[in-house]
């Protein structure tokens, strides 16, 4: 028996995991349902704290690689694990935890390995709205295991039900409501979710997290869903408000058309959208005379192409409907529709369906952010402005990336897809690849589908099978984006594949998607370039290998609108220094002038495109390309070309050789701080604006006016693609796995304060931690000591952190995209240059420096801590390494795939606030794509 | 264009006849064959020992540092690696031998056209030596010269005679580094 005081038993209670350290032993403190309990706290695969994992129905799963051991046991549980953790017994005394670490814990006669779900978190979802999305989201966030308490508050009576049926078979009285609940029988008990139907919603107070009933009852939320729907828009026409216009929304609408339906003679139809459609279908069924009346020039103007749109009214007219296009309303009256060409639509029976007006109200109110035509504005993963806020189905507008189309989608499949979407998000879950848009209507006895993104404006083929006709929608390099389907699944099936491959259609009558693999190249780099259908949580190796891809870059990166870091000021002091440099893979030169300007033109003669400047640096009074002389001032402009005028009046170049035409090419370029930028584009944006608010910030705390001093250069070549090194910068989850050296010597330990800050845009990051303050400092030699093999630093001066920057952070690794890195570890200060030679290969050139006014020991000490990074860098050695084994795997693997960068799925891309996050590798994917067009 | 300028730091290529004559006296014979002796351990045990005793070839207050010939040139401090003192090159050597990650490769180094450039009363050596570095991959077939370039070099000869590093300057003329260096020259 060697028992030892802890720590105070109500604090293991509250916080379930507690790290502390008995008699030189590295101990877990564990609560679970009430007990607490003590095991090792070094996992036995890897060396990881057991205590930074994730505790879940008595087991606690590693930080480092999922293994799991039952808390209780010790037992490994499941692979990489396979060797127990050590157990200790406790005891509760004095309000203290006592834990003997010389006798293990009681075993329990059967280790508990897993809990059911319901009751093992606190939180509250809350959903408004049920109908189906509501009741989807319910069903889908319980599989996902959501284990709080969940209500579902809806202002219908029924249970929640499914809307297609409305217009169809529940018309018709083929099936009843109970056919379409969304819940089985049973079901809602079993998912212990609390119904509270009948009852609306009167207000959301996101504030206090709750929200007020109808009935005045006021219920608290952690999460809350909203599945408020949408309403029908209302006929607003003379006679409207004494007239009986039938609308279809809900069941109750459903039984009163029905009945009247039943005994019609004629109806008039208002809206040729497929509600519409559907209802006249269901009218002719029932033996009445239909008519649709539409207002546009011809039906689904909105949704579909003519094409299909033509075929759909051809069919419709064959089943006696009448249609009327471009017609416009002047009343309605109970003796039918009067039209502004003065006929009267007959009619005993008047439905409108002229679209629906999303519920956004609740959300508006309670400053959700909605769309100006209505509908609730939500991300990726359909998250509002507010968090823990989310919006389903139909009042849903989602806009995917930040820049892209906004999108409200009134369907079946999205009232589950995005359901299912939320659910994942809340559970922390990835997303996952998602079918294309599907949508069905049943009419006049057939079933149309429409599968993938409709536009009306797109080209269309038409297919014509034995069957009913298939006609495909295409994009403008020929791709099939929708499949519009009337009746025959066969032909549905194959078009689906033919969007899948993502090949343009052929022409003259071959079948599609036959194409031979010799013909990629004549193929639109669109169509072989396709991004995978997971999204940005999939990057495909052909991104880090390809040549044409690699050409594009440079065309539309490197080459296109963006600023691309040349020189620092310091390294051209004075008139007539220069450097050479590149942009992207392009050799220029950055020279001064005699006004002091700074000059950034190619590398690359007028006359015959020779690399005319071959030093690295150095001062001169103008530029002479060794081949033929020809001469250039200091702001690239051609001044002398030898033997102008011939020799002895023959030869010599044409009399209208202007030498102002053919100066070098001259690259935009701004400065800032210090910092030389240059630009193929025209028309660039400025720099301060390319890096927004945020990343100027850290650049200026680099750049902050303080004059710089120059302390040399490195260059070193990566066999990896240039895009791993920003990604690198971008990929928090590398920096304590990788570089055993941070963890080793406390520099980057479980605590620091830290961030992976983004652009909106995505392209540029910031990478920051802050060296703990001195109580932590503490902390972070306790964990060092967790290494007892002697392995301290004998000059720990490489440690040392001298404040002297205007930030929170004491490491900023900041990229600035496309091509510079600026590093701020600690002390040691430097910009890293990178040069790309193609898909496999890139150069970095890195620029060390400090401040004028550095003391010569600060210089020292910035030199010192030199040691971590570059080639030779104790950090910079093995990222170096890492990307080269990166692409060492893609060009050496059996065929190519994708890589996965889908940790921290709570943020889609983006700044980040954990470190074990992708989501600033997303984002910077999301970036690339737009500029890529791919 | 002007020509960079060369450091002077080299006294004695300014007296080609000086030099010759200088390399026949047998202090300079002895002291040329002992740093040439020091200097065959010390890539032995880069090539084939123990990271963790390279340390060992300075003194104390050593100082180490790998230096583009690049920065050399323009008198610009940085080097891959800059170790003021024995210490920081202890550290680095358990660092690199115990918490690095890198491919396995094998590492030759060869120090060539060592040249004695002076000897002072108390047994300190001034001298320059070429080295080349040929790093083989598990992976690849051939051997790369990975680096280029000669050491500048300031021995003190000890109480028992042997000698040990107070400086070593590498001064690489491969500037553009392939991938990583993951041990000392």
């Amino acid at each position: 028996m060697d028992w030892f005081k802890t720590l105070e038993t109500r604090q293991v209670l509250e916080q379930g995991a507690i790290a502390t350290e008995v008699d030189g032993l590295r101990i877990a403190l564990w609560a679970v349902d009430g007990e607490v309990y003590a095991t090792g706290n070094i996992c036995t695969h890897a060396f990881a704290y057991l205590t930074d994992g994730h505790v879940e129905g008595g087991c606690i799963e590693c930080p480092l690689h999922q293994g799991l051991f039952d808390i209780r046991s010790g037992k490994a549980l499941s692979a990489p694990v396979s060797k127990d953790i050590a157990t200790y017994a406790v005891k509760q005394e004095d309000g203290f935890v006592w834990v003997d670490i010389n006798t293990p814990a009681q075993q329990l006669e059967e280790a508990v390995t897993t809990a059911h779900v319901i009751g093992s978190d606190d939180r509250t979802l809350v959903v408004i709205g049920a109908g189906q999305a509501g009741a989807e989201t319910v069903i889908a966030v319980r599989k996902h295991g959501f284990g709080g308490r969940i209500v579902l508050i809806g202002s219908e009576a029924h249970m929640p039900y499914e809307r297609p049926p409305l217009s169809k078979e529940l018309l018709a009285g083929v099936t009843t409501i109970e056919d379409a609940y969304v819940f089985q029988a049973g079901q809602a008990a079993e998912l212990q979710v609390k119904m509270m139907l009948g009852v609306s919603v009167s207000a959301i107070y996101s504030n206090d997290k709750t929200v007020r009933l109808s009935n005045g009852e006021t219920i608290s939320y952690d999460i809350l869903v909203l599945a408020t729907g949408a309403r029908p828009r209302k006929l607003v026409v003379s006679g409207s408000d004494d007239t009986r216009i039938h609308y279809l929304r809900d069941l109750h609408d459903a039984e009163h058309l029905g009945a009247a339906l039943k005994t019609a003679q004629s109806v008039a139809v208002i809206g040729g959208g497929f509600i519409g459609l559907e209802l006249a279908s269901a009218a002719r069924k029932l033996g009445a005379k239909a008519t649709v009346i539409e207002a546009q020039p011809r039906l689904m103007t909105r949704l579909l192409p003519a094409a299909p749109a033509d075929y759909l009214a051809g069919i419709a007219k064959q089943h006696g409907v009448s249609i009327e296009l471009g017609a416009r309303i002047t009343n309605v009256s109970d003796k039918g529709v009067g039209l502004g060409d003065g006929r009267l639509i007959d009619a005993d029976v008047i439905i409108a369906g002229i679209g629906a007006i999303p519920n956004d109200d609740l959300a508006s109110d309670a400053d959700i952010k909605t769309h100006d035509k209505g509908g609730i504005l939500v991300d990726v993963a359909n998250r509002t402005n507010l968090a823990g806020v989310y919006a389903v189905g139909d009042v849903a507008v989602r806009q995917e990336r930040p820049g892209g189309p906004f999108q409200r989608m009134e369907s079946w499949q999205n009232a589950r897809l995005s359901a299912e979407r939320v659910a994942r998000h809340i559970t922390r879950h990835s997303p996952v690849a998602e079918d294309a848009p599907w949508f069905w209507s049943d009419l006049f006895g057939a079933t149309i589908q429409i599968y993938g993104q409709t536009d009306p404006d797109m080209a269309v083929v038409r297919r014509d099978g034995d069957k009913a006709p298939v006609f495909l929608g295409q994009d403008a390099i020929g791709r099939v984006k929708c499949v519009i389907d009337f009746g025959d699944p066969s032909a549905l099936r194959a078009a689906r594949s033919l969007m899948a491959n993502g090949q343009p259609l052929a022409t003259g009558g071959s079948e599609a998607g036959d194409n031979e693999e010799d013909d990629m190249k004549q193929q639109s780099f669109e169509s072989r370039f396709v991004w995978p259908a997971e999204g940005l949580t999939r990057v495909p190796d052909w991104v880090y290998t390809n040549q044409d891809v690699y050409d594009r870059e440079v065309e539309r990166i490197f080459q296109g609108p963006t600023w691309n870091y040349v020189a620092l000021e310091c390294e051209v002091p004075n008139t007539g220094d220069f450097v050479r440099s590149y942009v992207g893979p392009t050799p220029v030169v950055v020279s001064r002038d005699e006004d002091g300007e700074v000059h950034v033109f190619e590398n690359r003669c007028s006359h015959r495109a020779a690399e005319f400047c071959r030093e690295l640096r150095g001062n001169s009074t103008e530029f002479v390309c060794p081949y033929h002389e020809w001469s250039y001032d200091l702001k690239g402009n051609l001044a002398g070309v030898p033997f102008r005028r011939g020799a002895n009046g023959e030869g010599g170049m044409p009399a209208d050789f202007n030498a102002a035409d053919h100066g070098l090419r001259k690259l935009n370029v701004t400065k800032r701080g210090g910092v030389i930028f240059a630009s193929f584009a025209d028309n660039m944006e400025s720099f301060e604006d390319y890096m927004g608010e945020a990343m100027l910030t850290d650049f200026d705390a680099v750049f902050s006016g303080r004059k710089l001093k120059l302390f040399g250069h490195y260059r070193h070549t990566i066999m990896g693609n240039w895009k791993l090194y920003p990604e690198n910068l971008k990929d928090p989850y590398h920096a304590t796995l990788l570089h055993t050296f941070l963890v080793t010597f406390g520099l980057l330990v479980a605590g620091n304060k830290s961030a992976m800050i983004c652009d909106p845009k995505g392209r540029h990051s910031t990478m920051a931690s802050a060296k703990s303050d001195k109580s932590v400092s503490d902390e972070n030699k306790k964990e060092m000591r967790a290494y007892r093999d002697g392995m301290t630093l004998s000059d720990p001066r490489l440690m040392d952190y001298v404040p002297e920057f205007d930030s929170p952070w004491s490491v900023t690794m900041q990229v600035v995209w496309p091509n510079l890195i600026v590093q701020r570890e600690m002390n040691t200060l430097g910009v890293r240059q990178l040069v790309p030679n193609g898909p496999n290969e890139f150069t970095m050139i890195w620029t060390m420096f400090g401040y004028e006014d550095d003391d010569e020991e600060m210089i020292r000490h910035r030199l010192r801590q030199g040691n971590l990074m570059g080639p030779a860098g104790f950090l910079g050695l093995e990222d170096n390494e890492a990307i080269k084994f990166v692409q060492d795997g893609m060009l050496n693997s059996a065929k190519p795939a994708n890589h996965m960068v889908q940790l921290d799925p709570d943020v889609p891309a983006g700044t980040s606030e954990t470190l074990i996050s992708e989501a600033a590798i997303r984002a910077l994917y999301q970036h690339w794509r737009e500029e890529m067009g791919v | 264009m002007s020509r960079e300028t060369k450091p002077s730091l080299d006294v004695g290529l300014k007296d080609v006849t000086g030099a010759l004559q200088r390399a026949t006296s047998p202090a300079v014979r002895d002291a040329r064959y002992a740093v040439e002796a020091f200097n065959a351990i010390y890539c032995a045990v880069l090539d084939d020992g123990d990271l963790e005793d390279w340390p060992e070839f300075f003194t104390e207050d050593g100082f180490y540092n790998i230096v583009s010939r690049e920065n050399y040139d323009h008198g610009l401090p940085v080097g891959l690696v800059y170790c003021e003192g024995k210490n920081m090159m202890k550290d680095r050597a358990m660092a690199i031998a115990k918490t690095s990650m890198f491919g396995p490769r094998y590492l030759r180094h060869f120090m060539t056209n060592t040249r004695i450039l002076g000897i002072d009363d108390t047994g300190t050596i001034r001298s320059e030596t070429n080295f080349i570095l040929i790093e083989v991959l598990a992976e690849l077939p051939e051997g790369r010269l990975h680096m280029a370039g000669r050491m500048q070099d300031i021995f003190e000869t000890q109480g028992n005679g042997s000698l040990l590093l107070k400086s070593r300057i590498a001064i690489y003329d491969t500037l553009l580094v392939h991938n990583a260096l993951v041990l000392p020259v």
